[in-house]
């Protein structure tokens, strides 16, 4: 489904991603693991376009999404969830998620609602609805966040580091929704540092290093049995901790 | 009818032009206040286009024609944005009015609100510019990533945002407004600093109109200000400090603190 080829990136003479390719099938989740800095995110970005790429190509469903197309439409198609979660501080929580079914796939508002209502209960935030966004926690935040991503109807979701911002005793809410829509057979890109949350939910734990891959694996092999020196040796830092 | 002599003293020759020639200042008030009030929005709504142009970024992937006009544009916002914030509006004021006036005809008062609309439009483009410059970027990205376009997203995600956090720069546009509509005296516009030379002029007493001139302006603007802040105030409740729930609001200003709570 996210076919990766080649793909380099940097910031200007820094080269933050070099000769990246990856594989992601329809319906498998994929973590992205790694030290800060090691290009995880940047990675990530690409499959959005957020940032572009300096060389290499991706294909997503028989598309190259590097060369010029209309990227508005397949940005509908690719939810992103962001480390701080971005809803809309002026708009209540289901506002947050009808603006852009309304404005971009053409919903009436009652359709936009109901799709809204549907999503909320899903991320348990229904209740929440006609709420302030600014006065929620941080959990509450980022499950509407992924509501709000879940409206579009996505064929893939990329999810940038979900819990880093949250206080410990949230991150159990939103993992778990992330845990649901897994099951649910979603494709899903995830960046992150929950080490457990990746081996239970993974298809293929992916280690990066200073802007390559080093090792893809289904997580059984890469956390019980990694085969290059730098995943032991960053396994066993993630360990000690 | 007013034949007998003012009082020489600031106070009562002050009252007693006040008291004779009440209806002349506050017409000269009423046309002050529709040339600032109607010139803020129309400024505002100047400044948000301009402020838009500026933003214009270009895109590697944009063809040549695309690129030209976006330069093209951004030009044209900021020499529109340097030559109204970089001359006086009094200079503005007499050159464009005479300038025009054999081409379209206008009468002063129009031309009086066109001017300071044009002028103010310059300086709000530069507020909704800090404005927008104060949106966290994590709000273009998200709004850009659920498929929105660029205009999209800065109709109903940015703009939204940055007029409310430039709010307190906008009113102060208006009370600003309210003293430089003096300026229009020039064209012959009758605002209130035309009105006060006027009656000035009939009792050759300028100390003393000034003084009720002054009090006049001071209390439009006061009001307005006082006005702009129980705005301000309903705009931040949903988040702002003293709205987040009435007893942290309380511990804010510390009332709360000592009997109960921590």
């Amino acid at each position: 489904m996210i076919d990766i080829q080649h793909l380099s990136k940097s910031f200007g003479k820094q080269e933050v991603l070099h000769d990246i390719s990856l594989n992601v099938q329809e319906g498998e989740v994929v973590c992205l693991i790694g030290a800060s800095g090691s290009g995880k995110s940047t990675l990530l970005r690409c499959v959005n376009l957020l940032e572009t790429p300096n060389a290499g190509k991706i294909v997503v469903d028989d598309i190259d999404i590097t060369a010029s197309f209309n990227i508005d439409e397949y940005r509908t198609k690719v939810g992103m969830i962001f480390q701080s979660f971005n809803l809309f501080p002026h708009l209540n929580v289901l506002k947050n998620c009808t603006l852009a079914q309304r404005k971009v796939l053409k919903r009436t508002v009652e359709e936009a609602e109901q799709i809204a209502y549907e999503n909320l209960k899903k991320v348990g935030m229904i209740d929440f609805a006609t709420m302030n966004v600014t006065k929620l926690s941080g959990g509450q935040k980022q499950r509407v966040a992924i509501a709000r991503a879940l409206c579009m109807n996505p064929k893939i979701l990329l999810l940038d580091e979900p819990t880093s911002a949250l206080d410990p005793e949230l991150v159990g809410e939103v993992l778990d929704v992330i845990k649901d829509l897994a099951k649910s057979g979603l494709t899903m890109l995830i960046v992150t540092h929950e080490m457990s949350f990746a081996k239970d939910v993974a298809d293929k734990v992916v280690f990066m290093d200073q802007g390559v891959v080093i090792e893809a694996e289904h997580p059984s092999i890469l956390f019980n049995n990694p085969k290059h020196e730098r995943t032991q040796a960053f396994l066993a830092r993630i360990v000690h901790q | 009818m007013n034949r007998v002599p003012l009082p020489p003293d600031l106070i009562g020759g002050a009252l007693g032009i006040y008291e004779r020639y009440a209806p002349l200042f506050w017409f000269g008030v009423r046309n002050t206040l529709i040339i600032s009030l109607s010139a803020t929005v129309i400024g505002l709504f100047i400044g948000l286009f301009f402020a838009s142009l500026k933003q214009l970024k270009i895109d590697k992937k944009d063809n040549t024609i695309v690129k030209f006009s976006k330069v093209v544009l951004r030009v044209i916002a900021n020499l529109y944005i340097e030559i109204f914030r970089g001359t006086p509006m009094i200079v503005q004021a007499i050159f464009l009015y005479h300038g025009l006036r054999p081409i379209i005809g206008w009468t002063p008062l129009t031309a009086g609100i066109v001017i300071v609309s044009i002028n103010t439009g310059a300086y709000m483009a530069e507020i909704i510019r800090a404005g927008i410059q104060s949106i966290d970027n994590g709000q273009y990205e998200a709004s850009r990533s659920l498929g929105m376009n660029h205009l999209l997203t800065m109709v109903f995600v940015i703009l939204p945002q940055a007029i409310k956090n430039a709010f307190p720069a906008i009113g102060n546009e208006f009370v600003v407004n309210i003293k430089d509509t003096a300026v229009l005296n020039v064209i012959g516009v009758s605002e209130l600093y035309f009105q006060s030379t006027a009656v000035a002029g009939i009792v050759f007493r300028f100390r003393d109109t000034f003084l009720i001139t002054a009090l006049i302006y001071l209390f439009l603007t006061f009001t307005t200000t006082q006005l702009l802040r129980i705005a301000e105030k309903k705009l931040d409740t949903p988040e702002g400090l003293v709205g987040a729930s009435s007893s942290s609001s309380k511990n804010f200003f510390g009332f709360k603190r000592k009997g109960g709570s921590s």
